[in-house]
């Protein structure tokens, strides 16, 4: 990655804008617990202001890696600095969290719980911010219910709320969108973009492709604690050089055994997914397929994340780095 | 230096915990549930609530008419049956009439019990009743004892006025060395009363708040709050936080209680017993015993996933807790007995029985220099081990560790 988007800006204690460093730099971090090695040698750029996707499986890393952007673990060798500092014992109350799990105390009403955050993170007269985030997440009539009353989606709003009641400069958000119903989901989404928007820089560790593609500028992909992909989006998507194929039958759909230019078959139902074998002609399969049985699809297209993704995490033998590095470490 | 995100967390720890149910039972209900049961229970010399009946079959001929008359003063109604008339069927009529609780004792005397010699004569009255531990039955055996006595006296020619002067209980003033001036009757309750004080005090204190501890810490781990927080603030400022609140919540406890002692036994004249000195006394015990119990339990639910795992590491403090308890009238009859000398040395349980030894006896000094170094010293290393294991097990999860693991965390750096 350049040094342009390495570098971001900040305001100073005088209201100038000054270049500062990249949100997040990890260079050479692995975590061992005991003899199992949960985070491998990763280096990782963040830049200021940007919207970082974390994706890969269950157990890949991410959490560990999260932890110790948090200062809440310690890496076992390699060098972690955040926002600029890397005083590795302490918590920085510029940063939001919000874990995969919930972490809220049940018996407390909502508007205690995120009291009491604010102040952890410093704020000395959080009710205003209070008030705000409870209005703008549709919380305001739920401010006084326990929060044990409240149902998974709504208590994952309050999560959220407790990440960045604090205006912090960077949030780093575990499985943001679990539980929520599409509508809050929209909110949700509306919110994060909000924040980049205003200049914070955003951490989305998720399981969801689709959410990653859509609204982050760029991600890294964990496999068994190695970084396997990292990049823009659109980088990470165009090293992928096999083409996909997307085909809907009209009808019964013929059997596709034995097709020369395929190199595997997904079967999503009504719709396959074809991937080509590197340097087939779409054309050849088309007029293959077409041979077979009445086409009512037939889709030339790169991979999406979510392909990749089961790519790499569905193949246990899968070779981090090279073969799938993305253009930020090329 | 506490830090203020520290005194954020003990706070909260502190309103969360006193806002229990639990807590305002304790603090509330309980002290008033033991008011109301000691102005219920009945005074020691009467013979309580029952059957108000007793048979009697006096074959000595000397006891049915004191036995009547003292009856009368305390309630009961006795009804004299013959000698001649009590065989096997009138026996078996009685015994029912006990079993169906109509009648509280029947009382058999021999005929030679006052004026015939050695054990033949002691073991001539026989008692038959339903509760061998009741109320009544206490005071059948007392009284019967008296009047045996005094009839014995007045058969060996001694006048019952005499009599009565011989049996009469002997009223010891006791003082101790250091007493001066007019006899002071409330000494012996001081020697009793201020140990035990300082003991309940410190037991109250830890059963309190350190068990909450525990919920609260484990409560932080399932539901992941301890991420959170500790996005936030170091894991000792945590630990110190939640020790500072759960040692308040302590304390709080402890002052209602020792405001109640202190009023209670002011309203009987007794305020003396509970002398500013004993209230220090007990308070230092109990803010040491607060922060070394406090970090233990709170280290044992940062090592524990679930409550049961924490439970296993908590028994064998809870038992030590116990041990003061379990052996209060050896502590007290003998506090320069090897039990007592041992576990006013162990710094588990000095906190409770220096105390108990300091109101009872003269402890030599290195006996006191060595337990208040030491338990000192102990708490020092307790909370530093625990603060190890904290830093750790508050991220862990799975299943409970071993002491090994448990050893190899407070090594870590």
């Amino acid at each position: 990655m350049g040094d342009d988007v390495r570098k971001g800006s900040e305001q100073d204690g005088f209201g100038t804008r000054v270049v500062t460093e990249a949100a997040i730099e990890l260079t050479g971090v692995s975590k061992q617990f005991g003899s199992r090695v949960a985070v491998d040698g990763l280096d990782l750029t963040i830049p200021r202001g940007s919207l970082y996707g974390f994706i890969g499986p269950n157990g890949s890393g991410k959490t560990t890696t999260i932890r110790m952007i948090l200062r809440v673990l310690l890496p076992t060798r390699g060098h972690v600095k955040v926002l600029g500092t890397d005083q590795a014992t302490a918590a920085d109350d510029r940063t939001g969290y919000l874990p995969e799990e919930r972490g809220l105390y049940r018996r407390m009403s909502v508007r205690d719980v995120l009291r009491f955050f604010a102040r952890l993170k410093g704020m000395r007269q959080p009710d205003a911010s209070i008030d705000r985030w409870l209005e703008r997440l549709g919380l305001r009539d739920r401010a006084d219910e326990r929060v044990q009353n409240l149902s998974k989606g709504l208590a994952q709003k309050v999560q959220f709320a407790v990440a960045v009641v604090h205006d912090p400069v960077l949030v780093i958000l575990d499985e943001p969108f679990s539980g929520l119903d599409p509508v809050s989901s929209d909110t949700l989404r509306e919110t994060i973009l909000e924040l980049k928007r205003k200049g914070t820089t955003i951490v989305l560790s998720t399981h969801d492709m689709g959410t990653a593609e859509r609204l982050c500028d760029s991600v890294m992909m964990m496999h068994q604690g190695k970084k396997v992909l990292d990049g823009s989006v659109e980088e990470v998507k165009t090293k992928e050089v096999r083409e996909t194929v997307r085909v809907v039958f009209e009808g019964h759909a013929p059997s596709l055994a034995g097709l020369p230019q395929v190199a595997e078959i997904k079967d999503y139902g009504r719709e396959k997914s074809l991937v080509l074998k590197p340097g087939q002609d779409p054309q050849a399969l088309l007029a293959e397929l077409a041979r077979r049985g009445s086409l009512s699809k037939f889709e030339v297209s790169r991979p999406s994340l979510h392909e990749i993704f089961v790519n790499i995490a569905g193949d246990p033998g899968a070779a981090p780095v090279g073969a799938w590095q993305g253009a930020s470490d090329a | 230096m506490l830090s203020v995100k520290a005194l954020i967390v003990a706070r909260r720890e502190f309103l969360a915990l006193v806002r229990t149910k639990a807590f305002v039972i304790g603090v509330v209900l309980a002290p008033a549930l033991m008011s109301m049961a000691a102005l219920l229970v009945p005074r020691g010399d009467t013979p309580g609530d029952g059957p108000r009946e007793v048979a009697l079959i006096d074959y000595s001929g000397h006891l049915a008419t004191p036995l009547e008359r003292a009856a009368a003063e305390a309630g009961l109604a006795v009804s004299t049956h013959s000698p001649e008339a009590f065989d096997d069927l009138a026996r078996a009529r009685l015994d029912g009439q006990v079993r169906d609780g109509s009648l509280a004792a029947v009382v058999v005397i021999g005929s030679h019990v006052v004026t015939g010699n050695d054990a033949d004569a002691a073991a001539e009255v026989v008692l038959t009743v339903r509760n061998v531990a009741s109320r009544s039955t206490l005071w059948l055996h007392r009284t019967l004892d008296d009047l045996v006595q005094l009839k014995r006296l007045e058969a060996a020619g001694i006048d019952s006025e005499r009599a009565r002067q011989i049996l009469t209980a002997v009223e010891l003033q006791v003082r101790l060395p250091e007493s001066t001036g007019d006899y002071d009757p409330n000494v012996a309750l001081k020697g009793a009363i201020a140990p035990l004080f300082t003991l309940m005090l410190v037991f109250l204190a830890i059963m309190s708040s350190a068990p909450y501890m525990l919920h609260s810490v484990i409560e932080e781990k399932q539901q992941r709050i301890a991420e959170v927080l500790l996005g936030s603030m170091s894991p000792f400022d945590l630990m110190a936080g939640k020790l500072l609140g759960s040692a308040g919540a302590g304390l709080t406890v402890v002052l209602v209680y020792a405001g109640m002692a202190f009023a209670g036994a002011s309203h009987y004249g007794l305020g003396a017993v509970l002398s500013p000195s004993v209230l220090l006394l007990s308070l230092a015990h109990v803010l040491v015993a607060l922060v070394m119990f406090g970090s233990l339990f709170l280290a044992a639910g940062a090592a524990a996933t679930e409550l049961k795992d924490a439970q296993g590491l908590m028994t064998p403090l809870t038992l030590i807790m116990i041990i003061p308890m379990m052996t209060l009238a050896e502590l007290l009859g003998n506090p320069d007995g090897v039990l007592a000398v041992g576990l006013s040395l162990f710094p588990l349980t000095a906190p409770m029985i220096l105390p108990v030894r300091l109101a009872t006896t003269s402890v030599p000094a290195w006996q006191v220099v060595v337990s208040v170094l030491g338990t000192l010293l102990s708490t020092t290393v307790i909370v530093w081990a625990a603060g190890r294991i904290f830093r750790i097990g508050i991220l862990s999860q799975g299943r409970a560790p071993r002491l090994s693991e448990l050893l190899r965390w407070i090594r870590s750096s």
